[in-house]
C-alpha cells in the first residue's frame, strides 16, 4: 500500500448491502492451492524479499540524499 | 517471485520479466493464456519499505498469485488472465504505471478487470467499495453469498492507494482487495509488519474468495472483443 498521509489516518467504514437480486447459478468448477503450500509461499516469498527490499529502500534513500547535496 | 511463478506451473514462455524504468527490479509477468485475447489482470506489488519484513504490505499478496494461477489453469477458460507482481509500488505506483504506459490501445481495451491484492491476510477479507468498478462488486457480492466466505466492504482510499489505479486512470473496472481496518492499517510501514501480523485463516479465505471470484468472472464477463484463438496473446509495446 503506497501510503500517502500515515499521520492522517482515517478510514471511512462503508457497509453496502449486497443486492438483494439473486444472480443467476453459476456451476464452476476449479481447483484450490493445498493450503500447506499457500503458507509455504507466503513465507519463503517474504523472507527472500526482505533483504532485498531493504536494500532497495536504502537505495533509493541514498539517490535523493545524493540529489539533494547536488 | 518467479520461482514461485515457475513452481505453480507457468513455463518459461508464459513467464515475462518486464524492465522498468527507474526501476532496479522488473515486472513479474505469468500468462494464462485462455480461449481469446480478453484479459482478465491480476496484480500485486512484491516491493515493501524498509520498516518491517513487508509480510502484510505485501508479500502476502504477491505470493497469492502464483496460487491463483494455479487455480486458474484448472479452469477451461475463456479470458486470458495475466498476472503481475509489480515492482516499486512503494515508490509510487512505478511498476503498474509503467506497465500500463507500455500497453497499445488495443490491449488496453482487451483488459476487461483489473484485481489487485494489497496488504491482505492480516484478517478477514475487505475489498475497497469507494474505488471498486459497481459491476466487480456486485458479482463479489454474489460469490461471497454463495461461498459463505467473509467479506465486507472498508475504504481505505483516503489514505493510501494502490497498483488499480494506474488502471483506473485508463478507464479499466478495477476491485482491490486488502485487510485494513482501522487496527490492522497501524501495521503498515512500520516493524510490526512481520509473520506475527499474518492471520493464515483469514489468509487462507482471502485465497478461496478470489480464486471462486476469478472463476466466476472467467464465466460471467462479456469477452472484449470475440477473437479466435489463433491470434497473437496481449502484448505490450516493445522499444
Amino acid at each position: 500500500m503506497d501510503i500517502r498521509f500515515m499521520t492522517a489516518v482515517w478510514i471511512a467504514l462503508a457497509w453496502v448491502p449486497f443486492p438483494a437480486q439473486q444472480a443467476k447459478p453459476v456451476p464452476l468448477r476449479y481447483e484450490l492451492t493445498a493450503p500447506d503450500v499457500l503458507a509455504a509461499r507466503v513465507r519463503a516469498a517474504s523472507m527472500k524479499n526482505a533483504d532485498r527490499g531493504a536494500k532497495l529502500e536504502d537505495m533509493f534513500l541514498g539517490r535523493r540524499m545524493l540529489r539533494g547535496r547536488s | 517471485m518467479k520461482t514461485c511463478f515457475s513452481d505453480a506451473g507457468c513455463s518459461a514462455g508464459d513467464l515475462e520479466l518486464q524492465p522498468v524504468k527507474h526501476a532496479n527490479v522488473p515486472n513479474i509477468i505469468c500468462t494464462v493464456r485462455g480461449a481469446t485475447e480478453s484479459v482478465i489482470l491480476v496484480g500485486a506489488h512484491f516491493d515493501h519499505v524498509a520498516h518491517g519484513l513487508g509480510v502484510i504490505d505485501n508479500w502476502t499478496g504477491a505470493s497469492l498469485l502464483p496460487s491463483l494461477a494455479e487455480t486458474v489453469r484448472s479452469l477451461n477458460r475463456r479470458h486470458t488472465f495475466v498476472f503481475v507482481g509489480f515492482t516499486d509500488e512503494e515508490r509510487g505506483l512505478v511498476g503498474s504505471y509503467f506497465y500500463v504506459s507500455q500497453l497499445d490501445g488495443e490491449a488496453l481495451s482487451r483488459i476487461v478487470a483489473m484485481i489487485n491484492f494489497d496488504s491482505v491476510g492480516a484478517g478477514p477479507t475487505e475489498v475497497e467499495h469507494s474505488t471498486g468498478d459497481a459491476n466487480l462488486l456486485q458479482k463479489l457480492g454474489n460469490v461471497a453469498g454463495s461461498t459463505k466466505l467473509p467479506l465486507t466492504f472498508m475504504d481505505a482510499d483516503q489514505v493510501g492507494t494502490s497498483d488499480f489505479l494506474a488502471f483506473r486512470s485508463k478507464g479499466v473496472p478495477t476491485l482491490l482487495f486488502h485487510s485494513l481496518t482501522q487496527e490492522t492499517l497501524k501495521l503498515l510501514h512500520r516493524s510490526a509488519d512481520n509473520y506475527q501480523a499474518l492471520k493464515m485463516d483469514d489468509y487462507r479465505d482471502t485465497y478461496r474468495l478470489a480464486a471462486a471470484f476469478l472463476a466466476y468472472l472467467d464465466v460471467t464477463l462479456d469477452v472484449r472483443p470475440r477473437l479466435g484463438s489463433d491470434s497473437p496473446p496481449p502484448t505490450l509495446k516493445r522499444p
